[in-house]
């Protein structure tokens, strides 16, 4: 997640190694001719529902092997979320150039001339994802939870004028808070019924309003599946990077922790996680706490839960069907009665 | 027509098939989830034909009675006004479920107008009430969802 339940097939195209092997050889060739690329394998990757993740092997000069990875579109009509991948790219390269965040290198672009589809190769992080790395025997788990604050705290530290131009800045925090709360109501009115709890969550966030935090990088799907353990830690899949609330991806990874099988780093121990990202941002307790990640918690689910509302809503107008969906009204049902929970829970704290 | 066996008497006992007979002649593990999924599906919707018409029907009349108190109160303005406006002219003796639904989510419409209304005006009293409302629904909610888990993901 925000990865959507239904299994990708794969754009036909970028399901054939040879075709894909030779549209790499070729964009490489074009990149980087000083160096005499070869291809010497490609294969698919599994686990990434929104793009298509292919792993190759490319012999520099006929010496120094690299292992890459191959991020391209989907076709069309698999899209689930609709991200830019030119967008992704030249964030990617601010950031590879600056240093300041850790992430495996962006490396090349295609805009669809070699590949078929749009394509940014990056470097291959070895390693396992800390998903897995936190369930196995003996895991650090509290070290773990302080690395991944470190690396939260520095993808947050960005300088926003590495990224101007890239993404778009809103014009205040109180204008993009307003935005997010405001989503919620917005989904509610193009429903095909109406449904009460969510113009109340709507109207309960606007009006309690935690105290405001300067906007920052956010990378927008911060989660285990998405941080990659090599020494230290490497963040992938940026799709989602915006610039926004930081507390935004604090709150995303409590909750998709709490989702999902495997230990929530945060939930350990919040206090310690919450001190050690404070110390490494400057922030303070009056921003940054368990009560302000609890709102942001709720604020990060208005993508997933809202596009599956917005399936239901298809359905109920005759454009969608299957058993799936109708089986994640479930999900809705519960979204509602947690949503509405948390926001109780939280009525003084803020 | 046929009242008995009920519907969700009927539904339940196609679930039962589903997994007593259907399920283990299955060995394609795709397939497995769709019918585990098919299982859970019954299950809600025979919950929901048990109920659907009187809960719906109740909690009509409650949204819109709360609205009224809302707007009679001084919160609101003219959505609130015309959203129990339009909730009213849904009022419909016949329990269809067509006209049932229809009514239903008008009043739900004067609800959600009412409680941000409440909301806005700070006052705590009526919100609560509000709260109240929205919190019995999504009791329901659950009532319907039973025991639910994300069948298919490790």
């Amino acid at each position: 997640m925000p990865h959507s339940l239904r299994g990708y097939r794969g754009e036909p195209a970028l399901r054939d190694m040879d075709a894909l092997s030779r549209g790499l050889t070729r964009l490489l060739s074009t990149e980087a001719p000083d160096r005499r690329p070869e291809v010497l394998s490609v294969r698919p990757l599994t686990g990434g529902y929104s793009r298509v993740m292919s792993r190759a092997t490319v012999r520099w000069d006929g010496t120094e092997e690299q292992d890459v990875i191959l991020r391209s579109d989907p076709d069309s009509s698999e899209v689930v979320y609709m991200t830019s991948r030119i967008t992704e790219w030249k964030l990617l390269r601010v950031l590879t150039a600056a240093r300041a965040v850790p992430m495996p290198a962006a490396l090349y672009y295609d805009d669809g001339t070699h590949l078929g589809t749009e394509t940014i190769v990056l470097d291959c992080c070895p390693g396992s994802s800390l998903h897995a790395a936190a369930q196995a025997d003996g895991a650090d788990l509290a070290g773990h939870a302080l690395a991944v604050a470190d690396a939260l705290a520095a993808i947050h530290l960005t300088d926003l004028s590495l990224v101007e131009g890239v993404l778009e800045t809103p014009a205040s925090w109180d204008d993009y808070l307003s935005d997010l709360t405001g989503e919620w109501s917005r989904a509610e009115r193009a429903h095909p019924e109406s449904v009460p709890v969510l113009r109340y969550l709507g109207a309960w966030l606007s009006a309690h309003r935690p105290a405001p935090l300067g906007l920052g990088l956010v990378h927008g799907d911060f989660q285990t599946a998405n941080i990659m353990v090599h020494g230290d830690l490497q963040v992938i899949d940026w799709e989602f990077a915006h610039i926004g609330d930081p507390r935004e991806d604090l709150g995303w990874f409590n909750l998709y922790s709490a989702s999902t099988s495997g230990p929530n780093l945060y939930a350990l121990d919040p206090e310690a996680f919450l001190e050690r990202y404070r110390a490494r941002t400057g922030t303070s307790a009056d921003t940054v706490n368990q009560a302000t990640v609890t709102y942001f918690s709720v604020i990060a689910a208005t993508r997933v839960y809202l596009d599956i509302l917005r399936a239901a809503g298809s359905m109920a107008e005759g454009r969608a069907q299957g058993v799936m969906l109708t089986y994640n009204l479930n999900a809705v049902a519960l979204g509602n009665f947690n949503w509405l929970s948390t926001c109780q829970a939280l009525e003084g704290m803020l | 027509m046929i009242s008995r066996p009920t519907t969700d008497q009927i539904l339940l006992d196609c679930r039962r098939e589903l997994l007593e007979t259907v399920l283990p002649a299955v060995s394609d593990p795709a397939v497995a989830v769709c019918v585990q999924m098919m299982e859970n599906v019954l299950r809600n919707t025979a919950t929901r034909a048990a109920h659907e018409i009187a809960w719906m029907t109740e909690e009509s009349e409650q949204m819109l009675a709360y609205a009224r108190d809302v707007a009679a109160g001084g919160p609101g303005g003219d959505d609130l006004a015309a959203a129990i406006q339009a909730a009213e002219a849904a009022r419909s003796p016949s329990l269809h479920l067509d006209d049932v639904v229809a009514a239903y989510s008008a009043a739900g419409e004067a609800l959600s107008c009412a409680v941000e209304a409440a909301i806005a005006a700070g006052d705590e009293a009526l919100t609560g009430r509000g709260v109240d409302l929205i919190k019995a629904r999504t009791d329901r909610e659950q009532e319907i969802k039973g025991e639910w888990t994300m069948i298919g993901r490790g």
